[in-house]
């Protein structure tokens, strides 16, 4: 690793599945700083098939901002910086652009080891492609129609039994995972039943050419790994790791997720078209994008000592991180996105979730046009209003879906960034767009990632963390606000909350919160001001003491957030009235959706 | 004064004549029955294999009620060993040899592989003949994978696709860009024909040509409703603007009309996970020479260069690129970017975004 302390100008690049953006971090009066930015199109597919391309055109976005010299005359990044200020002395990068890895999941039960396994792969880079639970595979023969054979002499379908354990088996050896996760069994537990399994998926790796047979990962009953290796070891590689469900009650994921992060790097981020040329530029690991991100939210969870949550919303993936003291969990849906796979979205969340969010009349066949057509041209921008709301909506339905599983109690600090949050300039529509879809509660802060590079900053640590530090403190976010989000089961119009706020302008403003609405009360950024906050009768609000809650708080760009929709919002059933509640809501908080 | 900044754009290829390569693989390993240098016309086969891995994995220690230390000496047939439909590959007596419990093979086939109490049968039931598709010769070959064919003529990308491949003569369906497909359209003279239509096409249109056995369908426009049904009748469909109803480019329409009633290709891989882009290709036999034929010309931005709008109220607009301004320009939103200007083929100027551009041509 490079000597920090002779570190001088970086360039830091996050190649998206979509766009890539560069980003020049220079030394200002002593601190490191974000300078400026180019944004364009990633080149990972034909006609290019190279990554550099598009570094390349962000770069000399760059270059023409800041009239520095970035770029020999053959392309070439020029390092280490020139004493006439031309080049930079780092390049670090970080990239989603690779395809997720498929994954295929064979185990013992589906409520337990099964289950445990998608929890984990959902955590990574990686989409589960088929499962095969064998505690469903039971139970009688299944009648199959069998279409005619005029060859072999039959003019007329007939029917005959399957035996559904074989079913699920050739379902199993129709998929092409890049890798199969066995699991099953508690750690000492019996093992028959998962060698077994272990045969099952020998002899469907071992039927196929060599070059093409998936990896094996064993995650299952530890006392099983020498027997399973036994089975499997002779047809592909092994990798065994800890038991993802060691005990009924237990699960632990941390080693499944690790060795499919690794698969990632090794199978699809070492593969990207143009790595090759970007690893001359850099001595650093060009790491995924999303443990870059987690790297940031950890980082300031430490460094303040605060419980954060980093949503990330790209065009291929949608994820969500939290930090809470030294623990770190990562929500991650590889195939979720408001890009390419805006389709899987369509199809998994439906159309009618969609449109939930949708403050125009659209018919579903309108709406689901141009979501369509964005996911054909990702890169497109909304320049109509109807675009932007699409957008907006299909981010919603993405966030909410990667963080389902995610626990948004006792925030301190929320943290946004991706393409959909960096393509919209109105401020108040992206801190809805994540009370929609995240739903949290308390007090707490929102913040934006306002140049889309903050997962990059994350990876200037792997140079110079001093650098990553300061320009992830200091330019990495911006701040929305404080966001007021008490919990209650009032009615529409009932008194939520007594707030009373002293500005540092001085006076009091004295709120009383109804049910159901949402309100701004400006605080600049910079400033701060003591809240008190009284909740009413069966109204919760986190860290209340006695009924009460306290602080000074800080302002932002839109300043204090009154969230009072109660949690889960309750969106109205009639069309008409729901489009005209969700238009409420854009307008409370600062108007239309921007576009263009 | 600074120079513009012109990143790169996406891209859709509309050529009338030119070279292009093409891999042909299999999905699974089997025989090439071609050589390099050799020509191919599109219904060639070119490769094949026994089956396309269609395989079945047998509980054959449970089948046969016995421990899976004891099942190799009940086989009758060993793995990489044929077997024939309905014959007999295990055997175990029973009752102190009275009866006997048999497996019978399902369908002719090989078996593949044998692991504890699992049998693998790869069954034959799908033999696969992988056809040449695009006319022209095989310049490489890869061992029992498949080959790479170069083929010279018009090709025409699409904005989506599915359904698979497609070969049959090019048949004009509707007389504007503009028009849709329907159901009265269409008849038994579909069969085997690459069907062009328009703006769009209805539910009723695209089951009665699948039914007819259309050869493929390359339209302006697809309805989402009917974008897994493209699918599941595998008819092979080239989309060439993008969802909804769509006029069909008229660069489009245009070199796809100076081609009805000749072979074309309609390659429209259904997969989500690959990368190539569905398109349609009209061989033609290069007699001008190699400048006549020669590879893709690199498509640049620069002014005059024909761009088709792929984003905003002007989505699918047809234009040059006018003016390449130095600076970056303000939208009526208040969002700052850098762009072109355009004149359109209806005779308009118009700023538009790069990101909102792709080079066609």
């Amino acid at each position: 690793m490079p000597d920090s302390s002779k570190t001088g100008a970086l360039l830091v690049a996050d190649i998206g599945s979509v766009t890539t953006k560069v980003g020049l971090v220079d030394s200002v009066n002593g601190e490191f700083r974000y300078v400026s930015a180019g944004i364009a199109a990633t080149t990972a597919a034909p006609p290019e098939m190279d990554i550099l391309t598009g570094v390349r055109d962000a770069i000399r976005q760059i270059e023409a901002r800041t009239e520095r010299q970035l770029l020999t005359d053959d392309q070439q990044l020029i390092v280490p910086e020139r004493s006439s200020a031309q080049g930079v002395d780092a390049f670090v990068a970080i990239t989603s652009a690779p395809q997720p890895l498929r994954v295929a999941i064979v185990g013992l039960s589906r409520e337990l080891s099964v289950t445990s396994a998608v929890r984990a792969i959902n955590r990574t880079h990686a989409i589960v492609e088929a499962t095969f639970a064998l505690d469903e595979t039971g139970g009688r023969w299944i009648p199959l129609t069998v279409p005619p054979n005029p060859d072999g002499g039959q003019t007329a379908a007939t029917t005959v039994l399957q035996d559904p354990l074989v079913l699920a088996a050739e379902a199993l050896a129709r998929a092409r995972p890049d890798v199969i996760v066995l699991v099953g069994g508690i750690d000492g537990g019996a093992t028959t039943a998962l060698y077994d399994l272990a045969n099952l998926v020998a002899v469907i790796v071992g039927s196929r050419e060599e070059s093409a047979r998936p990896i094996v990962i064993f995650a299952g009953n530890s006392a099983a790994r020498a027997q399973i290796a036994n089975r499997i070891a002779q047809v592909t590689p092994l990798r065994s790791v800890d038991n993802v469900r060691p005990t009924v009650e237990q699960e632990n994921l941390a080693p499944l997720q690790r060795e499919l992060e690794a698969l990632y790097d090794e199978k699809k981020v070492k593969w990207l078209p143009g790595l090759n040329g970007l690893t001359n530029w850099t001595s650093a690991p060009i790491i995924p994008s999303s443990l870059a991100f987690q790297n940031v939210v950890r980082y300031l969870a430490r460094r303040f000592g605060l419980s954060v949550l980093g949503a990330d919303i790209g065009g291929g993936a949608t994820t969500v991180v939290t930090a809470r003291g030294d623990t770190t969990t990562r929500a991650m849906h590889a195939s979720l996105g408001i890009g390419h796979h805006l389709r899987n979205l369509i199809d998994q969340a439906g159309v009618k979730q969609l449109m939930d969010w949708l403050p125009i009349e659209l018919s579903p066949d309108e709406a689901q046009t141009g979501w369509l057509n964005q996911s054909l041209r990702p890169r497109a921008l909304p320049t109509t209003r109807q675009d932007a709301y699409l957008a907006q909506a299909a981010a919603r339905v993405a966030l909410a879906t990667a963080a389902r599983d995610v626990s948004v109690e006792g925030l301190d600090l929320i943290v946004l960034t991706g393409g959909a949050f960096t393509s919209n300039s109105n401020l108040g529509a992206l801190a809805l767009l994540a009370l929609d879809a995240l739903q949290p509660r308390g007090v707490f802060s929102l913040a934006l990632d306002p140049f889309g590079l903050a997962p990059a900053f994350g990876g200037i640590a792997y140079v110079n963390p001093e650098a990553a530090a300061s320009v992830i403190e200091r330019d990495g976010f911006t701040t929305l606000g404080t966001v007021i989000a008490p919990l209650s089961n009032n009615r529409e119009g009932q008194i939520d909350a007594r707030v009373q706020i002293t500005p540092p302008s001085g006076g009091v403003i004295n709120l009383e919160v109804q049910h159901g609405s949402l309100e701004l009360v400006p605080l600049l950024p910079g400033q701060k001001a003591m809240i008190e906050v009284r909740p009413t009768g069966g109204v919760e609000l986190p860290h209340a003491k006695r009924g009460i809650f306290k602080a000074e708080v800080a302002g932002g760009a839109l300043g204090l957030i009154i969230d009072a929709r109660g949690r889960p919002i309750g969106l109205p059933s009639d069309p008409e009235k729901r489009r005209t509640k969700v238009q409420e809501w854009f307008w409370d908080v600062g108007g239309e959706v921007a576009y263009g | 004064m600074a120079d513009a900044i012109i990143p790169t754009l996406a891209q859709t290829r509309v050529v009338k004549m030119a070279r292009i390569r093409r891999e042909r693989l299999l999905p699974t390993r089997g025989a090439v029955m071609v050589t390099a240098g050799s020509r191919v016309g599109a219904l060639d086969i070119v490769a094949k294999v026994g089956t396309a891995g269609n395989l079945r994995p047998v509980p054959l220690a449970r089948y046969l009620r016995t421990r899976e230390t004891a099942l190799e000496k009940y086989l009758l047939k060993q793995p990489g060993e044929d077997f024939a439909e309905r014959e007999i590959l295990a055997s175990k007596p029973e009752s102190f040899g009275m009866l006997r419990r048999i497996y019978r093979a399902p369908k002719a086939g090989r078996i593949a592989a044998m692991r504890g109490a699992w049998l693998a049968l790869d069954l034959l039931d799908a033999p696969l003949e992988l056809r040449a598709l695009y006319r022209g010769a095989v310049i490489n070959v890869m061992a029992r994978q498949g080959v790479v064919i170069e083929a010279t003529g018009a090709l025409v990308q699409g904005a989506w696709g599915a359904g698979g491949e497609g070969y049959g003569v090019l048949r004009k369906i509707v007389e504007t860009p503009d028009a849709s497909l329907t159901e009265e359209h269409i008849d038994v003279t579909v069969r085997g024909t690459v069907l062009l239509a328009g703006s769009s096409v209805n539910e009723a249109a695209l089951r009665r040509a699948a039914q007819e056995h259309a050869a493929g369908l390359i339209v302006g426009g697809l309805s989402p409703q009917l974008r897994h049904l493209v699918a599941e009748l595998a008819l092979p469909t080239l989309v060439t603007e993008g969802f909804g109803e769509r006029p069909m480019s008229a660069p489009i329409f245009d070199l796809l009309t100076a081609h009805i009633g000749e072979e074309t290709v309609v390659n429209a891989p259904t997969d989500s996970f690959s990368t190539m882009r569905p398109e349609a290709f009209i061989p033609i036999l290069a007699t001008g020479g190699s400048s006549e034929a020669a590879p893709l010309p690199t498509l640049v931005a620069q002014v005059n260069a024909n761009v088709r709008v792929v984003g905003g109220a002007r989505l699918g607009a047809i234009g040059k690129i006018a003016e390449i301004p130095t600076l970056p320009r303000t939208l009526e939103s208040g969002v700052t970017v850098w762009g072109a200007e355009l004149i359109t083929t209806a005779g308009e100027r118009e700023f538009v975004p790069w990101e909102n551009l792709e080079l066609i041509g």
